[in-house]
């Protein structure tokens, strides 16, 4: 006979227990899905407050000095501290803001340029030396252009016939017989030797070694008298500073580090981001590959009687600014030379003399042109050469190399 | 009579006393007060479907106003929500601004503020 069980409490309490562990389930999850909500909320507040750290930092307003740390409360609540910081880097300024609240941080840092108002946007500057720029072959202008009263002339030169339409595809406006002047706080800075940071002889790397020091520590120092940079991949806050000289192999990965050495030599191939400060000269080979933002300065002294310059290669590209200047009287001139096919995006400064070849996208301010050939050395004259405003980005960053009205921009972003 | 009683034995059923049916009721009610109490407070408590569309609604509409730089004061709705844009000067800084964005239900209570700083010029 089938019997029955009935036990009530029995059910009872089972079902009791399956109810208490649901309970404790939902509580659990509860409590994990709100930690991991407030956790989020707190980091896009934290990623908020160091964004509005890095736009005060880029303000007209002085709120700090240059490598000055300072520790803020953004909006007088005492719950959204940011920590800021500014430094220059090469022609660039490096800005870091850390926001932190309750032991969590959030550090944003960027390279940071200045972008001039459109009213101050030129593709060429020449200084009037009371004579003429002369154009041959394929040369082409375009954008505003500042020359001599003596204007732009066709020319014909080593066979070749100026075949443009126009001389100046844009604008033209006189310019005076000064070169707009540099920005002195600018230079101080670029000129300054890294303080401050740990160092250590470049020697003592290996082939294949690896650097990269966060923007966030401080700097790292790689010291020399010639340094070669082989196979090493160095990135990040890191200054490499020689008494003579530093050679840049093709097989070299350089992201972002600042390069200081009276000359510089870049390798036929070589591919990567730097800012460079020369004294003597700068020599990059053929088929280089200069990312954005680069830059390239070279800063004669008064105590060096070489002609100082700035070679670069044939099929080389250039994505920053390139400047050369003696920053006093010398009748022997800094000189850039761009060969043929070279392609510089950006801006480009001398206040000595410039032969360019190839092509610029972007702004020249030079105080003249020079053009070697065979037959000998001509002044003022451009041959199949390519001055471009138009071409270049509307997102470039450019520097604060000239004392022009504009804004600051972030060129990259770092972390 | 003995038949009736052999009967009884035979279909005898074990089942559950009077106080044990009590305890039982009395345990199951506790338990799902309980269990209704930690799912109302659990629901009530957490991170509302509500303010997180209100975060969302006061991040796209920071992010609205400095992409058009459109830095003036103004009240938005976005049904159900009210966003009230503030732009103030930010002081020690002449070319930057504080942007508030503050949502809210009708004239209810204020479910979310976004606060961030930006140049420009109001």
């Amino acid at each position: 006979m089938k019997k029955l069980q009935a036990h009530a409490l029995y059910f009872v309490l089972v079902i009791s227990l399956i109810i208490a562990i649901l309970c404790g389930a939902i509580l659990l999850f509860a409590y994990y899905s709100s930690i991991l909500v407030h956790q989020n909320d707190r980091k896009i507040d934290l990623l908020i407050n160091a964004q509005s750290g890095i736009e005060l930092l880029m303000s007209d307003s002085e709120i700090l000095m240059s490598n000055e740390k300072k520790d803020i409360d953004l909006f007088g609540e005492e719950c959204d501290s940011v920590i800021l910081y500014r430094k220059p880097w090469g022609l660039f300024e490096v800005v870091s803001a850390k926001a932190h609240r309750a032991g969590v941080s959030k550090t944003k840092v960027a390279l940071v340029g200045y972008k001039p108002d459109e009213d101050d946007d030129m593709a060429l500057y020449m200084v009037d030396q009371n004579r003429p720029l002369r154009l041959s072959g394929s040369t082409r202008l375009e954008g505003t252009c500042f020359l001599p009263k003596a204007g732009v002339e066709r020319d014909y030169v080593e066979g070749l016939s100026y075949t443009g339409t126009r001389l100046v595809y844009g604008e033209v406006k006189q310019s005076s017989n000064r070169l707009p002047e540099l920005d002195k706080e600018l230079m101080t800075s670029y000129t300054q030797p890294e303080t401050g940071g740990a160092e250590k002889v470049f020697a003592e790397l290996a082939p294949g070694d690896t650097i990269n020091v966060s923007f966030s520590d401080p700097a790292l120092v790689l010291t020399g008298g010639d340094i070669v940079i082989g196979a090493q991949r160095i990135v990040g806050h890191v200054v490499i500073q020689a008494t003579r000289s530093v050679t840049v192999r093709e097989n070299a990965s350089l992201a972002d580090v600042r390069i200081h050495a009276p000359v510089v030599y870049f390798a036929e191939g070589f591919k990567g981001s730097v800012q460079v400060m020369a004294t003597d000269s700068v020599i990059i080979g053929e088929k280089c590959q200069f990312l954005y933002p680069s830059s390239v300065g070279l800063l004669k002294p008064s105590n060096n009687i070489n002609e100082a310059q700035i070679k670069v290669g044939a099929e080389t590209v250039f994505r920053g600014v390139m400047f050369s200047s003696q920053g006093h009287y010398d009748r022997s001139r800094t000189r850039i030379l761009l060969e043929e096919k070279t392609v510089v995006l950006g801006f480009l400064y001398s206040d000595g003399k410039i032969d360019l070849k190839g092509e610029v996208n972007g702004s020249v301010v030079c105080r003249m042109f020079t053009r070697k050939s065979k037959s000998g050395v001509s002044e003022n004259l451009l041959v199949n050469a390519t001055i471009n405003r138009n071409a270049l980005p509307k997102e470039f960053v450019s520097t604060a190399l000239l004392n022009l009205s504009g804004k600051k921009e972030v060129a990259k972003w770092l972390e | 009579m003995a038949r009736i009683r052999d009967l009884k034995i035979k279909n005898r059923l074990r089942a559950a006393s009077l106080v044990e049916v009590t305890i039982a009721m009395v345990l199951i009610t506790i338990t799902f007060t309980i269990g209704m109490m930690v799912f109302v407070n659990v629901t009530r408590s957490s991170y509302s479907l509500e303010r997180f569309r209100a975060d969302v609604l006061a991040n796209e509409i920071a992010n609205q106003t400095v992409s058009e730089k459109s830095f003036f004061d103004e009240e938005i709705s976005r049904e159900p929500f009210i966003v009230d844009k503030v732009i103030s000067q930010y002081p020690g800084a002449e070319d930057v601004l504080l942007l508030e964005c503050s949502v809210r239900v009708g004239e209810g209570s204020v479910l979310t503020t976004r606060r961030q700083l930006v140049r420009g010029e109001k």
